[in-house]
């Protein structure tokens, strides 16, 4: 009764002390999100996992993996992770799932100049167990319990925190499945560094990367290594790549280095308009470039791993409403990253909320927005002109037959018109001087009057 | 290794799980190595100079006992074992002067000679003082004394005595206990009792509490104003030491009823070392309550030897002063100990002698002596006493302690309605939070002059106190001063 009563008590108390840490863990960084994978996923619902840094965060959009290809899978990322410490959250992972085949990103190999900031970002994403106390164990900078104790119960560091409304969210459900979205563009060309000379390891990366082929050996999952663009220009980093690269392939598993010119264009890739404008990283891609990276594994896996397109599996339906949502959000943070209609809306064509006209000198944007009102924008994104129609559940807007443009709410009720009915054969253009102008036989009916 | 680290937390209950599943006979052996286990986490090489102490009083007893049993004549066999006592004193003493106040008497007998116009240059020992020496000297001998005296017969059994000297829970900062008081204990055979065991836990969290919670928060402000002196005033100091009086007790208190916890847990029961100190009426009722283990020591083989109150009024008074002169210097080896020491004794030969006087302006003035107004008065009047003698405790040097005192009735009440009250170290938050506990402190003391909290909540429904101790264990992770973030505080009586 004694040693139930203790045992009871122990197991209040860590309780109690497990919900007090996540509550001061930060977790407003979208990081600690994609930390959370493995204890959030419906068990056992994924086929590929991607292992990796910031790169694959950036780099792979596993929705689009899911639409073209019906292959779930899911980003598992820590900013600045290391092949070394790929070992541990595959670890972390498999005690969840049972992926077929996982994907780990190749950068950098054993950082030991980043080693307390990398255990301290993974020490936070893990519930304590033997992997979270091998993993701290296996920085060489923690060398005494004093030092390791921030890591191994991060309430020891975090309990100083001020708490905010943040800290109380526990809902890390992640509709980007790991992905970070962004449509940023470099806009400038890039000189390809194929370096093909080959760094020696050390017995530490040796030893980890035969660990990570050992360990998805001994679980039956299937290994693919990938190097996801990242555009260095640092030799040694090339260098060690390559190396992992040859190891790679005598052991048989398959490497993708798309750091090379000729896997990044294999993969449709293009430097100016796929590669995030990031000052502080040359190559984060943005998400065009996600998509492709994402298009081209996609297609591989499938080719090569026979993974089932499960899109009409009514378990994984959850998913298809994920990619619905996820779409519906890009559209609404990022209304002008959809493809445009153009810049002509012809006669019985129409906007949903959130579609929108571009001008063929991109100058100019017509948007339905998801509020309802439709706004004409300049190139410094000011607007020049509205229908002033927010919040009447505006449903559309019609390029009618009889030449009336006109902005429908619920019900067919019209809450703006252009009022040029009885004009058949019109079309709505907008122009490259940002006039927005409706023609009748190239006379014009209708203009908003904002030709600059 | 720290009695509020993660290290201890690992080690104690590991060593009472051995405790209780080892063979009687071999618990004690168990104690000694875990003690000398725990003395080594600081420096390993002075655990040598613990067991030498062990060693020599324990041939000292050794060799009482058997003059005590010779046949040779009373004359010769008392002069003998005072030969032994005293040699054994010596090198005892020796130990400790050499490691603690060697440097202290160098440097102001050079000072001295040096203001006589003569040269006197000898150079200090780089020394690092053994963690806990004076409290285990004191312990070996008190015993060599006890023996001697005939109080206490020699312990034959050197790892049941070399476990008195070095029992880990008093081994750095006490209680100081006598061989009576804990040696038969050793004897005893201490079953797993779970209501001892919940009882000792609960005095251990009461303990890291009061460590973690309030002396090591309080301690912000006190370092901050008392290693910056130049910066603060009036007020300030008077928050400063007000808060510094309460960081000693709590931090002291802590360890105390830590070492307390402990030990009950292991079935050995340990005198008490402070009964509501600050709830004195008089200085002399304050060195009844306050680490009252020294205070007996003192009293037993210093005070009373040197003839304690029995040769009039004169000798009593020096005795008392060279009691609290003894007293100030075992602290430590600074003219500031030496002074706070000093003020101690004067303030209670200033008592006595203003006694006579303080009786008749009570009967004018016809105050009621057992009253409440009266109570109140003495114990602010001696709190504020104490606090006084404090500042020469606490200050970094004696210049610092001077200006202290120059600066300390500036009025500056206007430091209390402004933004500089929280900048000494601890915000608004931080500030309300330390009076809010400081309050807390006082209430817990107040309660425990009429009841046992810990025998209250033993008393309540189980999940009730679980609740309790959870709470607490959880408000300690929250709000404790530990982790990386902040230089944690070493127990203040260590360095003694």
């Amino acid at each position: 009764m004694t040693i139930a009563k203790t045992c009871l008590f122990i197991a209040l108390l860590s309780y109690s002390t497990v919900v007090l840490t996540t509550i001061f863990i930060p977790k407003n960084e979208i990081f600690y999100r994609c930390g959370q994978a493995p204890y959030y996923e419906n068990p056992n619902t994924l086929d590929v996992i991607f292992i990796g840094s910031s790169h694959v965060e950036w780099g792979i959009d596993p929705n689009t993996i899911w639409e073209k290809y019906g292959i779930p899978a899911i980003n598992y990322t820590v900013l600045g992770l290391d092949l070394k410490h790929s070992y541990f959250l595959l670890k972390e992972m498999l005690k969840y799932h049972q992926p077929k085949v996982m994907v780990i990103d190749v950068w950098r190999i054993c950082d030991e100049n980043d080693a307390n900031a990398l255990t301290n970002r993974i020490a936070n994403m893990f519930p304590f167990s033997w992997n979270k106390i091998e993993m701290i164990n296996s920085n060489p900078n923690l060398d005494s319990l004093h030092k390791k104790m921030d890591y191994y119960f991060p309430l020891h560091l975090y309990h100083t925190r001020k708490l905010d409304s943040t800290d109380f969210n526990f809902h890390y459900h992640n509709i980007e499945r790991g992905h970070f979205v962004n449509f940023d563009k470099k806009n400038q060309e890039h000189v390809f560094n194929d370096c093909n000379t080959i760094a020696s390891l050390t017995k530490t990366e040796v030893s980890y990367f035969e660990r990570i082929i050992a360990y998805a050996k001994q679980e039956k999952i299937k290994l693919i290594f990938v190097s996801i663009p990242h555009l260095s220009s640092k030799i040694d980093l090339l260098k060690k790549i390559n190396a992992i690269e040859l190891l790679s392939n005598k052991n048989g598993i398959p490497f993708i280095n798309f750091n090379k010119e000729k896997n990044f264009k294999a993969a449709g890739l293009i430097y100016s308009t796929d590669v995030a404008n990031d000052s502080e990283i040359n190559g984060h891609l943005n998400h065009l470039g996600a998509q492709k990276i994402a298009s081209f594994l996609g297609e591989y896996l499938q080719k090569n791993y026979h993974l089932a397109n499960k899109s009409k599996d009514i378990a994984y339906n959850f998913l298809n409403e994920n990619l619905l949502t996820y779409k519906t959000n890009i559209k609404n943070n990022f209304p002008f990253s959809v493809p445009t209609k153009g810049n002509k809306l012809e006669k019985g064509m129409s906007l949903l909320p959130g579609d929108y006209l571009s001008s063929a000198n991109n100058q100019y944007k017509l948007i339905l927005q998801n509020d309802g009102n439709l706004v004409l924008y300049n190139n410094e994104n000011k607007h020049t002109w509205a229908t002033y129609t927010p919040e009447k559940g505006i449903v559309n807007l019609i390029m009618q037959e009889d030449g009336n443009l006109v902005l429908y709410g619920q019900n067919s009720t019209p809450f703006w018109a252009s009022n040029t009915a009885n004009k058949p054969n019109s079309f709505l253009i907008l122009q490259d001087d940002g006039n927005l102008v409706i023609y009748q036989n190239n006379i014009p009916t209708w203009s908003s009057n904002t030709a600059q | 290794m720290n009695f509020t680290s993660v290290h201890f937390l690992c080690f104690f209950p590991f060593v009472v799980l051995c405790y209780y599943c080892l063979p009687l006979k071999l618990r004690w052996v168990w104690l000694l190595v875990s003690s000398y286990y725990f003395y080594m986490c600081w420096n390993p090489v002075y655990a040598l100079l613990m067991l030498t102490s062990t060693f020599i009083t324990y041939l000292c007893g050794i060799f009482i006992d058997s003059i005590r049993n010779s046949k040779s004549g009373d004359t010769s066999r008392k002069n003998i074992e005072k030969t032994i006592v005293i040699a054994g004193l010596c090198i005892n003493l020796l130990i400790l002067f050499f490691f603690k106040y060697f440097n202290f008497f160098n440097e102001s007998f050079q000072y001295v000679w040096n203001s006589l116009g003569m040269s006197w240059k000898m150079n200090n020992f780089d020394l690092i003082l053994p963690v806990g020496i004076s409290f285990y000297t004191f312990h070996a001998l008190g015993y060599i004394i006890d023996v001697f005296r005939g109080d206490y017969k020699p312990e034959k059994n050197f790892i049941k005595y070399a476990l008195f000297v070095s029992f880990f829970p008093l081994l750095v900062a006490g209680p100081i206990v006598r061989a009576s008081q804990l040696l038969p204990q050793f004897y005893e055979a201490h079953k797993f009792d779970i209501q001892r065991v919940w009882s000792g836990l609960l005095l251990i969290l009461w303990g890291i509490f009061q460590k973690l919670m309030i002396a090591d928060r309080l301690s912000i402000l006190v370092n901050t104003v008392y290693n910056d002196v130049n910066h603060y005033q009036g007020f300030q100091f008077v928050i400063a030491t007000v808060f510094f009086s309460f960081q000693i007790l709590c931090d002291f208190s802590a360890y105390t009823d830590i070492a307390k916890g402990a030990s009950q847990i292991m079935g050995i029961n340990l005198i008490d070392n402070f009964n509501k100190p600050y709830f004195a009426t008089s200085i002399k009722e304050f060195w009844r309550r306050w680490h009252i283990s020294l205070s007996t020591w003192f009293k037993d083989y210093l005070y009373f030897p040197l003839g304690g109150s029995r040769n009039g009024k004169i000798q009593t008074y020096r005795n008392i002063m060279v009691v609290f002169l003894v007293s100030g210097l075992w602290h430590g080896a600074n003219l500031t100990f030496l002074i706070w020491g000093g003020l101690h004794g004067f303030y209670q030969v200033l008592a006595m002698i203003s006694k006579k006087y303080t009786n008749i302006i009570i009967d004018k003035l016809q105050i009621i002596r057992q009253g409440f107004s009266l109570k109140i008065f003495n114990i602010l009047t001696t709190f504020i006493l104490v606090n006084l003698a404090w500042i020469f405790f606490r200050a970094n040097n004696f210049n610092d302690a001077l200006f202290i005192y120059k600066n300390l009735f500036v009025t500056n009440f206007e430091v209390l309605f402004t933004e500089n009250l929280y900048k000494m170290g601890l915000d608004i938050f931080e500030f309300r939070i330390s009076l809010l506990l400081i309050v807390l402190l006082i209430g817990v003391n107040f309660i425990q002059t009429k009841i046992s909290i810990r025998q209250f909540i033993m008393n309540l429904w189980l999940p009730i106190q679980w609740a309790i101790c959870i709470l607490s264990i959880l408000s300690i992770l929250v709000y404790g001063i530990y982790g990386n973030n902040y230089d944690a505080s070493q127990f203040i009586y260590f360095q003694f």
